[in-house]
């Protein structure tokens, strides 16, 4: 092969690669703007429908799956979950619980600030889904750095609603999931609003009070709000695919009183217990006078993440301003 | 620390706006001289705007009555019926002094109560309550996303203590 032939072919190859990569770039793009649409849509979609449907939900916890199956009644938003022994009612922002004490009411939480897009931190891809529940899906993946998928959605094609959730931890390993078993859409009984049960507010906060840890962006996640509880402040955190609700409270925690079923463990050098449930991890540390509540439904790998983002040294002045302030509760 | 202003109940009196002309005029132009009657001044008002932000409650009928008659019995029972009697407080002037002793009761024991905190910082135990953390997530999580992905998990959690 003639010199020039061999710098021909040369060039040709690189073109082609180059433009190879491009139709990528441009493909994944597309298929990242049309996930992110597909999420936004399956979030809207209960408040259009009517159905009832019978849900599978799994956990893992300390090595262990745990499964249960709970039944879903939505009246164009209006949703009601019965486990049997339980209820959940939910409309707009008030929530109801029930338990063998009777109703009870979640905080309201004010509005929040706007989330990230669901691919600010994920890399999305769509993908034709296995049939769930009799029916047509389409698969969106979020994906790690690494390549390694972090949550499944499987989606209605025709409704766009969630159909099978799974979220993973870093080596392939289903979490958490949930699952339609069944599900008939149409006329349904309304969910009824439990009567004489009170409700109160959480107390929008308009910045971060003096004293607590709450970064602006941690991990990847953006703080969205900020209120005063009865018991502390809490602060709300999204990443755009999955939301940490972090709750300090100024004190020591008490160790010995906390359930039985959590896991002792050290999460980036820093005591913590963990209880893994069925919607969420929750765990609890300690730093600086202050405990800390993470609540989050994000893979496990990011749970380590957000706790060592929680925790930054803080300045001597500050530990002393503190001490003074902290049991007047001026802080 | 130097007492500026002996009589808080002046004080008192002209932050009720119940001085006179001349008494008012005196205490403006002490005010306008001294920083440390001015602080006390911020003193007595935060203290008594705190007394007053207590729930009220009316007295029972007849209540002010059986006072005034036990009070005359007991100048009866003393022998002093029929001696020229001291000059009587009237009633709201009376319920003023006592509101303005419980001002600076009240102010006095918050003073306290100040000072043996600081000198005893104690430390609050905290106890979350895990099930309750984890179902306001999920409640506000529903208010963010996806509300069944939020909720359907927190039916099992619910029957849970």
């Amino acid at each position: 092969m003639s010199r020039r032939a061999l710098l021909c072919a040369c060039v040709g190859v690189l073109a082609a690669a180059g433009l190879s990569g491009l139709f990528d770039r441009a493909g994944a793009d597309a298929s990242s703007a049309e996930a992110v649409h597909m999420i936004e849509r399956m979030r809207d979609a209960p408040s259009a429908l009517r159905f009832a449907a019978t849900v599978r939900v799994t956990w893992r916890d300390r090595g262990a799956t745990n499964d249960m199956v709970v039944h879903v009644t939505d009246d164009m938003g209006v949703l009601e979950v019965d486990s049997g022994a339980a209820r959940v009612f939910d409309r707009g922002t008030h929530t109801y619980f029930k338990n063998e004490l009777g109703w009870s009411s979640a905080l309201v939480e004010p509005d929040r600030g706007a989330s990230p897009s669901p691919d600010h931190r994920w890399r999305l891809a769509v993908s034709r889904g296995q049939p769930i529940a009799g029916r047509p899906t389409q698969l969106v993946e979020a994906v790690r750095a690494d390549g390694t998928p972090a949550q499944r959605l499987f989606l209605d094609t025709q409704t766009g609603m969630v159909l099978r959730r799974e979220v993973l931890d870093g080596r392939g390993r289903v979490q958490r999931s949930l699952e339609f078993v069944d599900l008939t859409l149409g006329a349904v009984s309304a969910p009824q609003a439990p009567s004489g049960v009170t409700t109160h507010e959480a107390t929008a906060l308009p910045s971060v009070p003096s004293g607590y840890e709450a970064p602006r962006a941690v991990a990847g996640y953006v703080l969205v709000a900020q209120s005063r509880h009865p018991n502390g402040v809490e602060f709300v955190y999204s990443d755009g695919m999955f939301a940490a609700s972090v709750l300090e409270q100024r004190g020591d925690l008490d160790w010995d009183a906390l359930p039985a079923h959590g896991t002792a463990t050290d999460v980036e050098g820093t005591r913590a217990r963990r209880y893994s449930d069925a919607s969420a991890d929750v765990v609890m540390f300690e730093h600086d006078g202050t405990v800390f509540t993470l609540v989050t439904d994000a893979p496990p790998d990011s749970v380590a993440t957000l706790v060592d983002g929680l925790t930054p040294d803080r300045g001597t002045a500050e530990q002393v301003v503190d001490f003074v302030l902290g049991p007047f509760g001026w802080n | 620390m130097s007492e500026p202003f002996a009589d808080h109940d002046e004080l008192s009196a002209y932050l009720d706006d119940e001085l006179d002309p001349n008494e008012r005029a005196e205490v403006e132009r002490r005010l306008a001289e001294s920083p440390a009657l001015r602080a006390e001044l911020e003193d007595v008002r935060t203290a008594r705007d705190a007394m007053r932000g207590l729930p009220t409650r009316e007295a029972p009928a007849g209540f002010w009555d059986a006072v005034i008659a036990g009070v005359r019995d007991a100048d009866v029972a003393a022998g002093r019926d029929g001696v020229e009697a001291a000059p009587v407080m009237g009633l709201d002037a009376r319920r003023r002094r006592l509101r303005r002793m419980g001002v600076f009761a009240g102010a006095a024991a918050a003073a306290a109560a100040i000072i043996a905190v600081v000198l005893l910082p104690g430390r609050t135990s905290v106890r979350p309550n895990v099930t309750a953390v984890a179902t306001q997530h999920a409640a506000s999580s529903s208010d963010l996303g996806d509300s069944i992905s939020s909720l359907a998990p927190v039916g099992p959690l619910v029957g849970r203590r």
